[in-house]
């Protein structure tokens, strides 16, 4: 010890710690991690028994079938395809009984204010405007999202979701990005702000850039609805009964498919351009399979997932409820202001295969993705229609009869749904994560960009060959 | 007369703030811009100095004129310039740098070196692409940006080419190496230092296989090319990118580089070293690892890549770019007897 | 309409319909109740170890749980009794180290280290022990008011693993209760335990990494001048090594003197520790 004073000074210790650096070997980083896993080794060996069983384990059984050649991939789309199935069978009736009972409410108490003297306006706005929202979006979406959140935290918590990642690494890594992308892809099937945060995984920044920017790619649970219904509504309809309901899962495993492909093409082009740069280290620990705890994740999907999501949509569907109201019934030289804004959209909508109407819907649905079938519906029926749309075959009657939906129509919607830009609140947090505008900013305009074009040349396409 | 003299006052105005205003008006751009040119100049000029210094042939103004793409005139002027604020020793023909200025020189080579570790390592550019962006980027950071991002790299001894990043106090290790054309037939050696200028013979070397740490042993060599023999395959090399990689003499024959990518599965091996650098290799440190251990290859994904390994009772996917990284050497016995 | 849903909502990730596991007397699950505590607890452990569940089950919460690693992104908090002290339980990110640096490491060393927790709960999954030991020595190097959560013991038990906690506290020289947090089987025990190293009634002597050779002098070297500096530090060995490494945050703390708060902490009474931290706050 050569310290003379008693009590060393923070500098002193500094310089102190310097000088005993260059002293070292260059590698003694490496010696004490080195030296905290011989400890480990150690103490593991004293307090371990493990005897390790003759045969394979199940957890390797599982992981050969589940991550082989000849089934892994199939195995995926299959399970993919049965939650989907099981989401757009199960929820069909619940979805018809709610609006039922929702829709008569309405009826009733707007009798009720009608017979107490109310002024129509104030009937109109609250029970029409306002609580009719409301209605759409707890009937529409409810019922998918308490079945469709379970069965996908099943598979969560079984552990098969970094097996997902395993098996699509190889695709990530040939577009330059990183295999736990998928993972956060996974997350953003719940929702894509949490999906964007969950990209916190991936250590390197260029991936986690690109896996930010690309994460709207996948179809959150509030545009899950929108894609259920006009499965059900379109493709099913065109399908004999027996198979309509896996015609219509098939329809939305398309999308979600386009929706992957996408998110590999954006990869590509943004690691061959503005993030250039090759895949970078991959790590991923496959945990142990674990035994799912079905009182729990009953209980997380529906109070945590379900409830907070459908009180957002609520939220937003109130007041986007009574600006529909408002715009459907302020008229101005004759036509309602719903109609002079859908007009006004209508040549741009028309062009890419959807309508003034829809446009609409969806400028108001920027806060919340959830609410835009809702919103379409109310501008369709809002201005004074008093049509009661309690099953989904009247639903088609709506949209196919009068508002002269076609399939084209649907499958647009459908890729505009799938593509365009992400809700208000994932924008705000690509900028919490990022910290940039100008990512923000790209990431926002780019979806919608992309949504764009893709629906001009498929409507344009269909339009030209049909 | 009036809103036309209204207009050309709010217009005056506008351009007297956009020009003047503090921090993010022009003008003050503008003489960020030149301070960071004259940085820029200066900074080059001292690195170009120091390599000649360690080369052994000292710069003159000539080959500064060259080197910085000037006339002889604005080498002379800048010497003088750099003479004034004491960092070369005004002694002797050639050009010398004062103490002063060979820790100016280091401090922009260290800034330079983590630049291309952090542009290989985190941002995966190729390596003929990084010297450019890293020679942008020495000149605008500071003291304590270039300290934080080597710690945030966890203190990589190398940069990509394998020259050694000098220390925050200013230290440079020099690395004893042979130009491989140089180097005696039949015998073994390794590595080192791989030139990266001019690009296009680093891409002649990376084309051929080679790359840093690994053990080789020149088996012929005529006027036009080197043929090269790493203990499994032959390789050739020109003779002229030959100059351009360095080696060091290898105490054992050359060994066939053993792989953890190269284990099938159900094969085991046990680590030997990792042959990477920095965040690389501290995440492979702290996934457990470490020389010593034992892995397993457990399975491979639907397309062969990436790979499951067992290591210390976890399941790790590694692609193959992260197995090439982990040397092993192969154990015979299956795992599941030695357990 | 709109002003009150929100809280009915909010009450509703409160245990108020009842919490699911029967707990014997003794924890009192308190959800997000975290007001007046008597004593801060992180929740450390790589991931996929049932980080999340043990929080839910002392809590009460239902944090989300899933089964893949970097799913706890965000820090969550939440609060339980025991024996009428208040504890504030802080779940931190789950990782396989803290020497890496990746965010996640930094924010989990960070509040080990300068939120100073009246204890710390480490979980660890017993079906790979040696694994999971690669970070709870790391934190035992930080801080000796730590306690082991084995759990899934269950899991160990069906793949035919033995775990002997008794070796492994000997080992480790901090408390360690086998626990299968899904049932909620040890908890009790866990929380006892906790409330022990929290109270400074139980003293630990936790484990200390055996460095070699030139670093082991080097270290020596280093940690008598910082407790010359610093007496009463609780880690000085650990500052000592990240101070060779030349941890850049460490550095910033011993300049700006968080070093000698940290020292002066370990000299007061638990209750007033608690209550100090309290008016901080």
């Amino acid at each position: 010890m050569t310290t003379t004073t008693a009590t060393p000074s923070p500098p002193e210790i500094l310089e102190r710690a310097e000088r005993l650096r260059r002293g070292l070997d260059l590698s003694f980083r490496d010696q004490i991690v080195e030296a905290i896993y011989s400890d480990a080794q150690r103490i593991a060996s004293h307090a371990v028994r493990a005897k390790r069983p003759a045969g394979p384990t199940w957890d390797e059984k599982l992981d050969r079938i589940l991550t082989s050649k000849l089934w892994g991939f199939p195995i995926m789309l299959a399970g993919l395809a049965l939650v989907f199935w099981i989401t757009i069978i199960g929820a069909n009736y619940p979805s018809q009984a709610i609006a039922f009972a929702l829709f008569k409410i309405e009826d009733w108490a707007s009798a009720l204010f009608n017979s107490l003297g109310a002024p129509w306006w104030l009937t109109g706005f609250l029970w029409h405007g306002i609580y009719r929202g409301l209605a759409w979006v707890v009937s529409v979406m409810l019922p998918p999202m308490a079945i469709f959140f379970p069965l996908f935290t099943i598979l969560e918590n079984l552990g098969y979701l970094p097996r997902v990642a395993f098996n699509m690494d190889w695709l990530f890594k040939k577009v330059g990005a990183h295999g736990k992308q998928a993972l956060t892809m996974s997350m953003g099937f719940g929702c894509n702000a949490a999906g964007v945060i969950a990209c916190r995984v991936i250590d390197s920044p260029r991936e986690r850039l690109i896996a930010i920017l690309t994460n709207n790619f996948v179809p959150c649970n509030g545009r899950f609805p929108t894609l259920i219904m006009l499965g059900i509504v379109f493709v099913a309809a065109a399908f004999p009964p027996a198979v309509a309901s896996i015609a219509a899962a098939g329809s939305v495993v398309g999308v979600v498919l386009i929706g992957v492909f996408f998110t590999l093409l954006v990869s590509w082009t943004l690691s061959r351009t503005v993030l250039k740069g090759e895949a970078s280290s991959f790590t991923l620990e496959l945990p142990p399979y674990r035994r799912p705890n079905i009182g729990q994740i009953l209980y997380t999907s529906i109070v945590d997932r379900t409830l907070f999501v459908l009180w957002r949509a609520v939220l937003m569907a109130a007041p986007a409820g009574g600006v529909i109201w408002l715009l459907s019934n302020i008229s101005l030289g004759g036509d309602s202001l719903t109609g002079w804004i859908s007009g006004f959209l209508g040549p741009l909508g028309h062009a890419i295969g959807l309508d003034g109407v829809i446009l609409l819907a969806y400028i108001i649905a920027i806060p919340a993705n959830e609410i835009v079938v809702p919103t379409i519906l109310m501008a369709y029926t809002g201005a004074g229609m008093m049509i009661e749309i309690d099953s989904l075959r009247e639903l088609q009657q709506l949209l196919v009869g009068q508002e002269g939906w076609t399939l084209l129509t649907a499958v647009c919607l459908m890729l505009f749904s799938l593509l365009h830009n992400p809700c208000s609140t994932t924008i705000w947090t690509i900028y919490k994560e990022t910290g940039s505008a100008r990512w923000t900013t790209i990431g926002a305009l780019m979806p919608l960009a992309i949504a764009f074009v893709v629906c001009f040349i498929v409507a344009q396409a269909a339009r030209l060959l049909i | 007369m009036e809103p036309s003299l209204a207009i050309s006052l709010a217009a005056a105005a506008a351009l007297a703030l956009l020009t003047l205003w503090p921090r993010r008006g022009l003008l003050a751009r503008w003489r960020r811009a030149r301070r960071l040119a004259e940085r820029v100049i200066v900074e080059d000029a001292l690195k170009h100095i120091h390599a000649r210094e360690l080369r052994g042939t000292l710069a003159t103004p000539e080959s500064l004129a060259g080197k910085l793409d000037v006339g002889v005139r604005r080498a002379l002027q800048l010497i003088s310039d750099i003479q004034g604020r004491g960092l070369i020793q005004s002694t002797g023909p050639g050009l010398r740098l004062s103490p002063e200025g060979r820790k100016l020189a280091l401090r922009v080579i260290r800034a330079h070196r983590l630049l291309e570790r952090y542009l290989v390592d985190e941002l995966r550019m190729p390596l003929e692409a990084i010297h450019a962006t890293a020679d942008r980027r020495e000149h605008t950071m500071t003291v304590e940006e270039v300290d934080a991002l080597e710690a945030q790299l966890g203190y990589p001894q190398q940069d990509p080419h394998g020259d050694p990043i000098p220390t925050s106090a200013g230290t440079l290790e020099t690395v004893e190496a042979t130009a491989l054309s140089d180097w005696p037939i039949g015998m073994p050696a390794k590595i080192v230092h791989l030139e990266d200028e001019p690009p296009e013979v680093m891409t002649l070397i990376v084309g051929a296989g080679l790359a840093l740490g690994m053990q080789i042993e020149v088996r012929e060599s005529d006027e036009q090319r080197l043929a090269l023999w790493d203990g499994e395959s032959e390789r050739e090399l020109a003779r002229l990118a030959a100059s351009n990689v360095f080696v060091s003499e290898l105490p054992h024959p050359v060994q066939p580089p053993a792989r953890l990518s190269s284990l099938k599965p159900g094969e085991a091996g046990r680590i030997i070293a990792l042959r990477c650098e920095g965040l690389n290799r501290r995440r492979l440190l702290d996934l457990g690892l470490t020389p010593g251990t034992l892995v397993e290859c457990a399975f491979p994904g639907p397309a062969g890549e990436p790979r499951a390994y067992r290591v210390r009772g976890a399941l790790i996917a590694l692609r193959r770019e992260q197995g090439d990284e982990i040397e092993i050497e192969p154990f015979t016995v299956s795992v599941e007897g030695s357990q | 309409m709109t002003s009150k849903r929100p809280k009915s909502i909010r009450e509703r990730k409160l245990p108020v319909v009842e919490p699911v596991p029967p707990f014997r007397e003794g924890l009192r699950q308190l959800g997000i109740d975290t007001t007046d505590w008597d004593y801060v607890v992180a929740l450390a452990g790589n991931p996929n170890t049932g980080k999340s569940t043990v929080f839910n089950a002392l809590t009460g919460l239902r944090q989300h749980v899933g089964n893949w690693p970097g799913k706890t992104v965000a820090r969550a908090e939440g609060g339980f009794a025991y024996e009428g002290k208040k504890y504030k339980l802080v779940d931190l990110p789950g990782t396989y180290s803290l020497l890496s640096a990746s965010t996640d490491e930094e924010i989990a060393r960070n509040f080990i280290l300068f939120g100073r927790p009246d204890c710390t709960i480490i979980v660890m999954d017993a079906t790979v022990l040696e694994r999971n030991l690669n970070l709870a020595l790391q934190i035992l190097e930080i801080t000796d008011r730590a306690v082991v959560c084995l759990n899934l013991m269950d899991e160990a038990r069906r793949k035919g693993i033995r775990v002997n906690h008794k070796t492994l506290e000997r080992e480790l020289g901090v408390p360690v209760v086998p626990t299968v947090a899904r049932t909620a089987h040890g908890m009790n025990e866990l929380v006892a335990a906790v409330a022990g190293v929290a109270s400074a009634r139980i003293r630990t002597r936790p484990h200390r990494i055996t460095a070699t050779g030139d670093t082991a002098r080097s270290v020596d070297e280093l940690v008598a001048l910082i407790e010359a500096a610093y007496p009463g530090l609780p880690n000085a060995r650990w500052l000592a090594m990240r101070l060779l490494e030349g941890d850049k945050r460490v550095e910033d703390a011993l300049r700006l003197g968080e070093l000698s708060q940290l020292a002066v902490s370990r000299e007061l009474e638990p209750a007033e520790v608690a209550t100090s931290g309290a008016a901080a706050r």
